[in-house]
């Protein structure tokens, strides 16, 4: 197989199961969240309800495909394919399987968060061009979050490419074949956890979109198609912070006896089980807490853990 | 009791690890859903749900049209017109219920003076159109008592209707001679 | 004035009011049955039981009826007294223990005194475990429904029918705890004030029959202040509408018009608001008959196009109505200018009325309020058959005979009920009416003289003459013009002197035309000669104010287009090229003058069906059609009245008679319903759509309570609530009583400079008609064993009156069309008592032929027949008339 084919392959295959799991992931949070709190979520459609987004999805594309008048058309339309077009482009460095990501580029893990940075701009788009105020106010949270929360992330990769010794993902994962680096680093893997729900606004980080406050925050105006891409982002990054951290944190695909895919799969999986686990559990932070949460407790514990890691490191690579 | 107002630094942590963790133990309790309509929630024969208008044992309707339900209904979703008989019996012309504004408070079963407004535990209400949930005379009048299996308010009122004439209520004398002059 | 000590406070009480007046006064709740602000005490009911103390040092005082224990200085009361307050509850109890469970059917429930009182004493549990006593009820005729079993037997309906209005056919009946209220014999009360027992009744036993057809609870009713338009006193009424129709007519108290009381004319009328003969579409009878075959907007393009053509030739004309208001007779005015405008008033009453209109403008003499009559001490009442006529001016009499003692004098054809209680009765045809009148007024003039009733004027403190206009005759006024200038002379005060007219606005349209315009006559000569070719009528049946119908309904027929406005079907109507309906006083609002001169608003109630607007609204509409929007540039009905305030002075004042447009009360437009109004979101059926609405075009409750929507305060459900708008029990309401008097008063002794009488204008229509000349009635009198008889009309009460007679009950209680004569003269003619005849009556310039039941009355004079006026047999007759009868009898 040509190198050509063989990428092809590998991107078309990892956009089919992204795009299959994302709406699965819907069906399996709605059916969690209802489980924790004693119901039993959506059963009706399908055998289990499963086709329920099936459902759900016909009827989002079935929808009016409206663009408001007081809307400004162009950064409208295009804020939702932004954060469809860089969560799915995260993906490319995530090495799935035992070989490697779809790309093997040498500043994976910054090639991830450069994403993820571009991600805020869908954000601040859909709110500004949506034209109302609970939107606006909705970017407003969301830029200022995903800004101060972005900071503890980086640094708390940072500290794994310290130790690793390198940017791009798949030597990362090599590098835990004996220990995965959550034994090493539990404070930046902490770190990551929090900062990686912040970044995915999601419960307890909800406030861009509080329901109870601002409607729908930064997508009130949207619905239809935009408003599902904008959905199928927010699962798509559950998967990629989900996949992020088993890459960085948990060893990727490493494991006995499976392949390495259903490992990776299975880690993932234990993540996604913690995001919509703290979302059943946890109630939304206050905004000013939330800030102070960033920026008082967050930032100084990943910056310390950088610099108790850089001054082992320099120690070790001293010693040796 | 004591209130603590006073937390150690690390209860934030640990409350929160709690959290998550009663929260973790609930996936595997019994969900509490009843799967409407297959199964369906008991329902206290006091539950106050779809409004009937009743009859008193003898058949007749009980409603008087003396308009104090809709007076006292809180949402203002009754509206009614009294009329008569050609006996002076007093009936409602027409009557009816608008059950989209209806929040089932049972003010109106409380005010009603002859029990002919009752609520049942029906709540299975569901329309396509609003309209259909203006319920009137035909829909609201049912065939029994209801609730109260003796309660005849014609029997009690001192006006007199076809088959009852003055003093023929409960505890009533019978009409007075005015022409009688013994003291 | 005295201060008195109730529950130890002191409160500052008017001179010669007992306690129960003073604590109602001060808006304490001291509960009571039998007195009445305005029958007084009779301490029966022992509900007004309070503490009376000898003095500071008395610690147990004794009980006492609060209405029977004057509030002199220092008199010391206890209503917040246990055992005071404990007796005030057995009595209730007592009165409970044979009260019916029948608060339900009751229609008296919500407004019931009793109900009030039962709540405020604190009773509320029945112990007494007996049986309870019941009555049979009474038939009473078709206005009151009895249902005896409710009475409290606080005696205010038999003080109210017999002593208060002079009524006889209702007493009080059997001995004991048997006591009964009502008529010797089943049948229809016949005093024509049996309506206020509704009112005055605190309990459910005398109720209003025609509500009950159609009952609604007093908080569902929605309200407005509005103005009687059965006759031309202008009481004051609280109209109650619910979904879409009226629902009854209640009494608004007004002290110096109407006090507490309504007639039954006036409480019972408004049944035609929802007959069947409105005119509630557009349409085109001449060509259609009642088919309803245009459609509303063609009809309107139709009559718009006619008028246009022809208000540019001018040969457009206008005929108003004394029944309509002041504002949609004005438009009219505004349409086709003031020499082009008829008032709709028959020439023979317009003289008559336009004559004491411009004499009372000048000051020759006051015009009492009823409140005033009712303190008169001799009365002369000179042609006029009040008891038909204005039915509340006859309770005013029998208020100022039987409360101080007044000798009334009556000089006409008919006593009426005044008959009953006056001094002295002598009948006449018109023409010796206005004899006797000039004979009393030589024997003023020569100090009393051998004329008894002159001798008993000359002697009075507050002599009053009255005088009506039923007979259309001006010698019967000029002689009671010229009693009222020889009192003047005489005594050197200011006469009193008071007309009753036919309709609500009689008065007030004269006032607006001036005379200025064209008399009824000259207009069917104008169409006759062509000079009109387009009429608009507004509201008025010409065929009621014409005697020659064959040559008003050839001349309406010669016009090219007819256009009425009215809100009844009448054969004015009918002959109509294009008819719109128009709202009742109900319906609309707008100003009425009554008779004492008096201009008074009445507020729209509910909403008209879809096509039916006020007159007014409709002629601004075609003014502005034909292209002259900026002559009627009305938005609301107030700029109609400021419009008219500013061309005739006279009215000057109107616009204050009601809040401001936009008047808000505590940030909101008054509602015409109270804040217990339900049904509000049952989607009531679309056949008959009433929201109600806030009373946003003109006000209702005042802001002093003057124009109280529908009074009730919390406690006070039922009409004794009014005491709490008035500053005193029995006073003017609070912020004065609503109207505004334009003649000159010498109320509180300001004497305005008595001037001469002055003989007024004469008509200014270019050409006056034939018709217009006055008939002489004494001249041509022919000589006795003719077959020729003064035809003369007597209104009656139900029946003459062209809008209430069309509703069911007073229809029925209407007397059939008969033919009133003298025995000698019914013999002469070969008829007979009871029996019913057709009858030809020709006169000298028109015949006519009725048919008509004979009755035999000696007390007529031999030349004069009398038939009911206003009737639709009869409505030709205009002024009395020299006719021939001839007779055939009608097989029964
Ligand atoms: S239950 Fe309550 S809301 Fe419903 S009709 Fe009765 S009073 Fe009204
Ligand atoms: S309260 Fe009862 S009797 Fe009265 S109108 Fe309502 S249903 Fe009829
Ligand atoms: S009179 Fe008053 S208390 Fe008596 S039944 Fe009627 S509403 Fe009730
Ligand atoms: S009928 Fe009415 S007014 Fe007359 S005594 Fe009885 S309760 Fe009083
Ligand atoms: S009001 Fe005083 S006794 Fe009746």
């Amino acid at each position: 197989m040509s190198a050509h084919a063989e990428l092809l392959t590998r991107m078309a295959v990892t956009l089919v199961v992204l795009l299959v799991a994302a709406p699965m992931l819907v069906w399996v949070e709605r059916r969690l969240l209802a489980r924790f709190q004693l119901r039993l979520g959506p059963n009706r459609v399908g055998p289990f309800g499963i086709l329920q987004t099936v459902a759900d999805a016909l009827k989002l594309l079935t929808k009016e495909d409206w663009v408001p008048p007081f809307a400004d058309p162009v950064p409208y339309v295009v804020a939702p394919m932004i954060l469809g077009i860089t969560v799915l482009g995260a993906f490319a460095v995530v090495p799935f399987t035992a070989s490697g990501a779809i790309v093997d580029l040498d500043v994976g893990l910054l090639f991830f968060l450069a994403m993820s940075s571009v991600g805020v701009y869908s954000v601040m788009l859909a709110g500004v061009a949506s034209n109302s105020k609970y939107a606006m106010l909705g970017a407003v949270r969301a830029a200022a979050q995903m800004i101060s929360y972005e900071l503890a992330m980086g640094l708390s990769l940072a500290s794994i490419v310290l130790i690793a010794g390198s940017f791009n993902l798949h030597d990362i994962v090599v590098a835990q074949q004996g220990l995965p680096y959550v034994v090493i680093q539990p404070f930046a893997f902490v770190v990551f956890v929090i900062a990686g729900l912040a970044e995915l606004k999601r419960a307890p980080f909800d406030l861009p979109e509080a329901e109870n406050e601002i409607v729908a925050g930064f997508h009130t105006e949207y619905s239809s198609m935009k408003f599902a891409l904008f959905f199928l982002g927010e699962y798509l990054g559950m998967i990629l912070i989900g996949a992020i951290a088993t890459t960085v944190f948990l060893g990727g695909g490493n494991g006995p006896f499976l392949p390495a895919p259903v490992w990776f799969a299975i880690k993932v999986g234990l993540f996604i089980y913690l995001f919509i686990w703290a979302r059943a559990t946890l109630p939304r932070f206050r905004y000013d807490h939330l800030m102070a949460f960033g920026w008082k407790v967050l930032l100084p514990v990943a910056l310390l853990n950088l610099m108790v890691t850089g001054a082992l490191v320099v120690a070790r690579t001293a010693g040796s | 009791m004591k209130v603590r107002t006073h937390y150690p630094p690390w209860a934030a942590v640990t409350g929160l690890l709690r959290a998550m963790w009663i929260i973790f133990k609930y996936q595997f309790r019994r969900p509490v859903t009843i799967q409407y309509p297959e199964q369906r929630a008991p329902v206290a024969p006091r539950n106050r749900g779809r409004i009937v208008l009743t009859r008193d044992p003898d058949g007749e309707e009980r409603c008087v049209g003396c308009y104090l339900c809709a007076v006292v209904c809180p949402v203002d979703c009754i509206a009614l017109q009294a009329t008569e008989d050609e006996h002076g019996r007093r009936y409602p012309e027409w009557f009816q219920i608008n059950f989209s504004r209806c929040i089932y408070c049972g003010f109106c079963e409380e005010a009603c003076p002859t029990y002919a407004i009752q609520l049942t535990p029906d709540y299975e209400m569901g329309e396509h159109q609003r309209s259909h949930l203006i319920y009137h005379k035909d829909d609201l009048l049912i065939d029994g008592p209801g609730k109260r299996h003796q309660y005849n308010f014609y029997r009690h009122a001192g006006v007199e209707i076809g088959g009852k004439d003055k003093g023929e209520a409960i505890a009533e004398e019978p009409a007075v001679d005015i022409r009688d002059l013994l003291p | 004035m005295p201060t008195i000590l109730i529950d130890g406070n002191p409160y500052e009480v008017a001179e010669g009011r007992n306690v129960l007046q003073a604590a109602l006064d001060h808006k304490l709740d001291l509960p009571y049955f039998c007195w009445h602000p305005a029958m007084g005490s009779v301490g029966a009911c022992r509900l007004c039981a309070v503490k009376h103390y000898r003095d500071e040092n008395d610690e147990h005082g004794r009980l006492a009826m609060g209405c029977m224990t004057p509030a002199t200085e220092g008199t010391r009361v206890a209503i917040d007294e246990p055992e005071a307050a404990q007796f005030r509850r057995s009595v209730i109890e007592w009165l409970m223990i044979n009260h019916p469970h029948d608060c339900p059917v009751c229609d008296e429930g919500g407004e019931c005194h009793l109900q009030d009182m039962t709540v405020m004493t604190g009773h509320a549990h029945r112990r007494y475990r007996g049986r309870k006593r019941t009555y049979r009820n009474q038939y009473l005729g078709p206005l009151i429904h009895h249902e005896m079993n409710r009475c409290i037997q606080c005696y205010r309906c038999v003080r109210f029918y017999v002593d208060h209005s002079g009524g006889h056919d209702l007493g009080v009946f059997a001995s004991r705890d048997r006591v009964y209220f009502g008529r010797v014999e089943e049948g229809a009360l016949e005093s024509p004030f049996s309506g206020n027992l509704v009112e005055v009744c605190p309990t459910g036993v005398f109720t209003d029959k025609t509500y009950r057809r159609h009952y609604a609870r007093k908080w569902d009713l929605q309200s407005a202040p509005s103005i009687c338009g059965h006759c031309g006193l202008g009481c004051n009424t609280l109209v109650g509408a619910r979904y879409g129709s009226v629902r009854r007519v209640a009494n608004r108290y007004n002290s110096e018009v109407n006090g507490y009381w309504l007639c039954d004319r006036g409480r019972f009328g408004y049944e035609h608001v929802n007959a069947d003969d409105r005119l509630l579409k557009p349409q085109t009878p001449r060509r259609d008959g009642d088919e309803l075959s245009v459609s509303a907007g063609r009809v309107w393009d139709e009559a718009i196009a006619a008028i246009r053509v022809t208000a540019a030739t001018g040969k457009l004309a206008a005929v108003g109505s004394p029944r309509a208001s002041l504002e949609s007779n004005f438009a009219l005015l505004t349409l086709v200018g003031a020499e082009r405008f008829c008032t709709g008033i028959a020439e023979p009453e317009r003289r008559l009325v336009g004559r004491f209109a411009h004499a009372a403008r000048a000051g020759a003499f006051h015009v009492p309020t009823l409140q005033e009559i009712e303190g008169c001490d001799v009365i002369l009442v000179l042609g006029a058959d009040l008891t038909h006529e204005a039915p509340l001016l006859d309770l005013a009499l029998f208020r100022a005979h039987a409360a101080a003692g007044a000798a009334i004098h009556l000089v006409g054809l008919r006593a009426g009920r005044v008959g009953e209680f006056a001094a002295s009765f002598e009948s006449g045809d018109p023409g010796s009416i206005a004899t006797r009148g000039r004979a009393v007024a030589a024997g003023l003039r020569a100090d009393g003289g051998e004329d008894p009733v002159a001798a008993v004027l000359a002697a009075a403190h507050c002599p009053l003459v009255i005088t009506g206009t039923q007979h259309r005759d001006a010698e019967v006024l000029e002689a009671s013009l010229a009693i009222v200038e020889a009192l003047r002379a005489r005594n050197g005060t200011h006469p009193w002197f008071a007309m009753s007219v036919s309709e609500a606005n009689t008065l007030g349209v004269e006032l607006l035309d001036d005379r200025r315009g064209m008399s009824l006559a000259s207009v069917i000569d104008a169409i006759e000669v062509g000079d009109i070719s387009v009429l608009v009528v507004a509201e008025n049946d010409l065929f009621e104010r014409c005697e020659d119908h064959r040559r008003l309904a050839d001349a309406l027929q010669r016009l090219d287009a007819l256009v009425v406005l009215d809100h009844m079907v009448t054969a004015t109507s009918s002959l109509a090229t294009h008819a719109f309906p128009a709202a009742t006083i109900p319906e609309s609002s707008g100003t009425l003058v009554n008779s004492e001169g008096r201009i008074q608003r009445f507020c729209q109630v509910l909403r008209p069906a879809e096509d039916v607007v006020p007159s007014w609204s409709a002629t601004r509409d075609i003014i502005a059609a034909i292209g002259r929007a900026e002559d009627a540039d009305w938005q609301h009905l107030e700029d109609v009245t400021a419009a008219i305030e500013a061309s005739h002075p006279a009215f000057d004042g109107a616009t204050k008679l009601a809040p401001a447009l936009g008047f808000q009360l505590e940030h909101q437009p008054i509602s015409r319903v109270g804040h217990r109004y339900s049904g509000r979101n049952a989607t009531i059926r679309p056949d008959a759509p009433d929201e109600p609405d806030a009373l946003t075009e003109v006000g209702g409750l005042g802001p002093d309570g003057a124009l109280p929507v529908a009074p009730r305060t919390p406690g006070w459900n039922s009409n004794e609530a009014i005491n709490r708008f008035r500053i005193e029990v029995d006073g003017p309401l609070r912020g004065d009583n609503p109207g505004l008097r334009i003649f000159a008063t010498n109320g509180n002794g300001a004497h305005p400079a008595p001037s001469p009488l002055d003989p007024g204008r004469s008509p200014a229509a270019a050409t006056p008609s034939a018709l217009d000349t006055p008939r002489s009635t004494a001249a041509a009198t022919p000589s006795g064993d003719d077959d020729t008889v003064l035809v003369c009309a007597a209104a009656e009460i139900f029946g003459s009156e062209s809008m209430s007679r069309r509703g069911p009950a007073l229809a029925e209680l209407a007397p059939d069309t008969y033919l009133r004569l003298h025995p000698k003269r019914a013999e002469r003619l070969g008829v007979v008592e009871g029996r019913a005849y057709r009858l030809r009556l020709i006169g000298e310039t028109f015949e006519t032929s009725l048919e008509a039941v004979v009755k035999v009355d000696d007390e007529l004079p031999d030349n004069v027949a009398v038939i009911p006026a206003g009737y639709a047999e009869t409505r030709w007759w205009q002024q009395p008339t020299w006719m021939r009868l001839e007779s055939v009898e009608v097989e029964p």
